[in-house]
């Protein structure tokens, strides 16, 4: 009975079954705000996902991202896409702002209609007061988009 | 000529058709005998067989008339539409002289604008005479994403998931914006109900469950493949121009909401996209080029086939980032690094490190702050821990200047230049001195001894592989085998990770048990290990079980476990040198022991043809059969 257990214990070894299929909820204004998906990192889940191609959202048509639950910005608060933006991609333009470098960044600069030729002067800045405008680990979107704002006012 | 005659022919009788009317007092009759007209001309161009109504309604041809691939009875305005498109053309015209409700977003003009548009310029319908409906709705988002050029995006497979190989394609709509992180995607994929990872699976591939399009921003759509699911992706742009792109989007609004069965392996995301692209152009033929099934990259090749694609670019994965980030750094660096996201380090201490120089301790923060990510995407750190740390590298960093040089992480092979997914294979055997010639199928996708260019290293992934033998001296034909499904993932450890290598496989096979007696019997093999790629080669090593049924056993079934070492060698992408040890000890139902050892060398001709030489041998009881097989495969779509 023991060969018989261990054999069907080796048959199984790799299939895990555990699946949840949380929807897609955004936690969050700050850092680590991300949409969450359901774990897949098991096979079955793999697999499953695989034969799905599996997105799971219940808005059809997600143009917006929302920004309902955080605090808006006092500077800018008519640029709506702004505001998803930076919600939605917040670690990413923390991380861009202090290599001073990429794509999430560029796409930050040219929301705000900063002209690509004083886009190296503007990304220095960013890098060079990175904690005036992320002032905590708990920042939230009004409060970075109000920083960065002040510090492009000041010259 | 004859053209244009009918031409004058439609405008004469319209112009008495106007004096007609016009001396008519009543609207409403105005736009009841206007109504006729309309549909008259319609029947008499026959815009029903036009192909252009057909894309825009999803119709395919069937052995007798036509069915659309759209489920949804939102989607037809005549009953019979699914089936008769010349019905659904006359109910459609006649649904614009309906008043609007309320909502007048809810007007056939407005739900099914792309083909209100095309019957108006096809038709040249005089607006006055239909009534208004203001489509607000569309015209909202249509400002928001404002679409200009197009390209369509192929996530590919992500680490340790061959099955995933598959991929997935999604369309991205681009605005006014230069960066495409600012542009919508547009995916078509299936609506799961149940919890139960099995279930899914099943009902996944047998149309259970039904698929919609969604439109997201990009931004949202990079982040779950390229963070959180780490896949490479590969955006195609297409030369679409401004008005094509707008045809696409009109089209796109007619789906929203409206859905079709899903099936995954031939109504499934990519085909439904297919049918987007021909609504941009349809002079183009994608969706008639597909019979059985359709493979994600399959129809990345005919996309580029049609000419439509105008340059390939590639975005690396969260998990090929910190691969590259690690190239810059020595062992004891990514120990640093490590630690920093352990909690083990203070990022500040980095920064006092007098052994470092500013260069490795940017790279080191850098990898840091991405390893941090990396493992909070994986759930292995909670958002309190995760944020802390990850300010507080990013604080560290901030005071080290900015990478004045964006070093570009080199593209791989990119998927569509892989060799294609069908493969026939002739090959000559000698087996135990008996001669024999064998004809192999298999309908999809890559083996671990194909070329890995436009594939990941390491990962296998067959289905229904079909092999057939004839032995010269018995004039005998036999099934050699049916593999239904092979999967391996042959995922390397390196310094951050420890992954799980794996292996599914269920079939059916021959085996000689004895030296007279073959058969074939069902069998399923699972097994899990290590694997290991360095410059001299990939090893790996599996503890495999496997449960077989047939005639073949006495009891008609043996269940057993094993050992599976194996080592492949990738020369210079024209050659790969590859080993195998295997040993299997049945210890259910019929009990005995096998051992195997086999190893080859393929030999890749070109990108679609592969020259194989195999030697095996095993012991089964105390007999050895041993095989040496040449195969000649060929891959094609």
């Amino acid at each position: 009975m023991k060969k018989v257990l261990f054999a069907l214990l080796i048959v199984l070894i790799s299939v895990n079954l555990s699946f949840a299929a949380n929807a897609r909820k955004n936690a969050g204004c700050g850092l680590g705000a991300m949409l969450i998906n359901p774990n897949n990192d098991t096979l079955v889940g793999n697999l499953a996902m695989t034969f799905l191609n599996g997105t799971f959202g219940t808005q059809t048509f997600g143009i917006t991202t929302g920004t309902s639950e955080c605090d808006k910005p006092t500077h800018f608060v008519k640029n709506e896409k702004v505001q998803e933006f930076v919600v939605a991609n917040m670690d990413n333009l923390a991380k861009d702002i202090v290599i001073g470098r990429g794509e999430t960044l560029d796409s930050f600069a040219e929301l705000l209609n900063i002209p690509v030729e004083e886009r190296p002067a503007f990304y220095a800045k960013l890098h060079d007061n990175f904690v005036k405008i992320f002032v905590s680990e708990n920042v939230q979107m009004a409060e970075v988009i109000d920083n960065v704002i002040s510090e492009m006012s000041k010259n | 000529m004859f053209k244009r005659r009918m031409h004058l022919k439609i405008i004469s009788a319209y112009v008495f058709f106007m004096f007609f009317i016009s001396s008519s007092a009543s609207a409403d009759l105005d736009r009841a005998s206007y109504k006729n007209y309309l549909k008259k001309t319609a029947v008499e161009k026959a815009l029903f067989n036009k192909r252009y109504w057909h894309i825009l309604l999803h119709y395919k041809k069937k052995f007798s008339g036509y069915e659309s691939f759209i489920d949804d009875p939102k989607f037809f305005l005549n009953p019979e539409g699914k089936y008769n498109p010349e019905k659904e053309l006359l109910s459609t015209i006649e649904s614009f002289f309906e008043e609007p409700q309320e909502n007048a977003n809810l007007h056939p003009r407005c739900r099914f604008i792309a083909r209100y548009e095309w019957l108006k310029e096809e038709l040249k319908i005089d607006e006055s005479f239909i009534p208004q409906a203001k489509c607000d709705e569309f015209e909202d988002i249509f400002l928001r994403v404002n679409p200009k050029s197009a390209s369509l995006i192929f996530p590919a497979s992500y680490p340790n998931s061959p099955a995933s190989m598959f991929g997935h394609t999604l369309i991205r709509l681009e605005g006014e914006y230069r960066s495409h992180l600012l542009a919508y995607a547009v995916n078509y994929s299936a609506i799961p109900e149940d919890d139960f990872a099995l279930i899914y699976t099943f009902k996944g591939i047998f149309g259970y469950y039904k698929g919609i399009f969604t439109a997201l921003p990009y931004y949202d759509k990079v982040r779950e493949y390229s963070d959180i699911e780490r896949r490479d992706i590969w955006e195609y742009n297409l030369n679409l121009k401004e008005h094509e792109v707008k045809k696409m989007f009109l089209h796109l609004w007619e789906l929203k909401d409206i859905y079709q069965f899903y099936y995954f392996f031939d109504e499934n995301c990519s085909y439904n996209i297919l049918f987007l692209l021909e609504s941009a152009r349809p002079n183009i033929n994608l969706t008639g080029r597909f019979k059985f099934w359709v493979i994600p990259v399959d129809t990345i090749r005919i996309v580029i086939d049609e000419g439509l694609v105008e340059k390939v670019i590639y975005r690396p994965s969260i998990h090929s980032r910190v691969a590259f980030i690690s190239s810059f750094l020595e062992r004891n660096e990514l120990k640093i690094a490590e630690d920093v996201v352990k909690g083990k380090i203070n990022p500040e201490e980095i920064l006092k490190n007098q052994n470092l120089t500013v260069f490795k301790k940017q790279k080191i923060l850098e990898l840091s702050a991405e390893l941090l990510q990396y493992e909070y995407y994986k759930k292995v750190l909670t958002k309190e821990y995760y944020q802390k740390q990850y300010y507080k590298v990013l604080v560290a960093r901030s005071t080290l200047p900015i990478s004045v040089e964006e070093v570009v992480l080199q593209a791989p092979k990119s998927p569509e230049k892989g060799h294609e997914s069908t493969r026939l294979s002739f090959g000559l055997g000698m087996f135990n001195s008996k001669n024999y010639l064998q004809f192999s199928i298999r309908p999809a996708y890559h083996d671990l001894y194909n070329s890995d260019d436009g594939y990941i290293e390491g990962s296998q992934i067959v289905f229904t592989d079909l092999s057939l033998r004839y032995f010269l001296a018995d004039k005998r034909f036999t099934l050699q085998s049916l593999k239904l499904i092979d999967i391996v993932s042959l995922a390397s450890f390196d310094y951050f990770n420890m992954p799980f290598s794996w292996r599914v496989k269920t079939g059916f096979e021959r085996k000689q048990l004895t030296i007279k007696k073959d058969d074939i019997f069902y069998n399923l093999t699972t097994g899990g290990g290590l694997s290991y790629k360095s410059t001299i080669g990939h090893m790996f090593l599996l503890l495999n079980g496997a449960i077989e049924l047939g005639g073949v056993y006495e009891k008609d079934y043996s269940i057993g476990f094993g050992l599976e070492m194996g080592f492949i060698k990738n020369i210079s992408g024209f050659s790969k040198l590859f080993a195998n040890i295997e040993t299997m000890h049945y210890v259910m139902g019929d009990e005995y022991n096998v051992f195997k050892g086999c190893f080859g060398q393929s030999f890749y001709i070109n990108k679609d043809v592969e020259v194989r030489l195999t030697f095996e041998r095993q012991k089964i009881f105390n007999n050895y059969f041993s095989n040496i097989e040449l195969t000649l495969n060929y891959f094609f779509q």
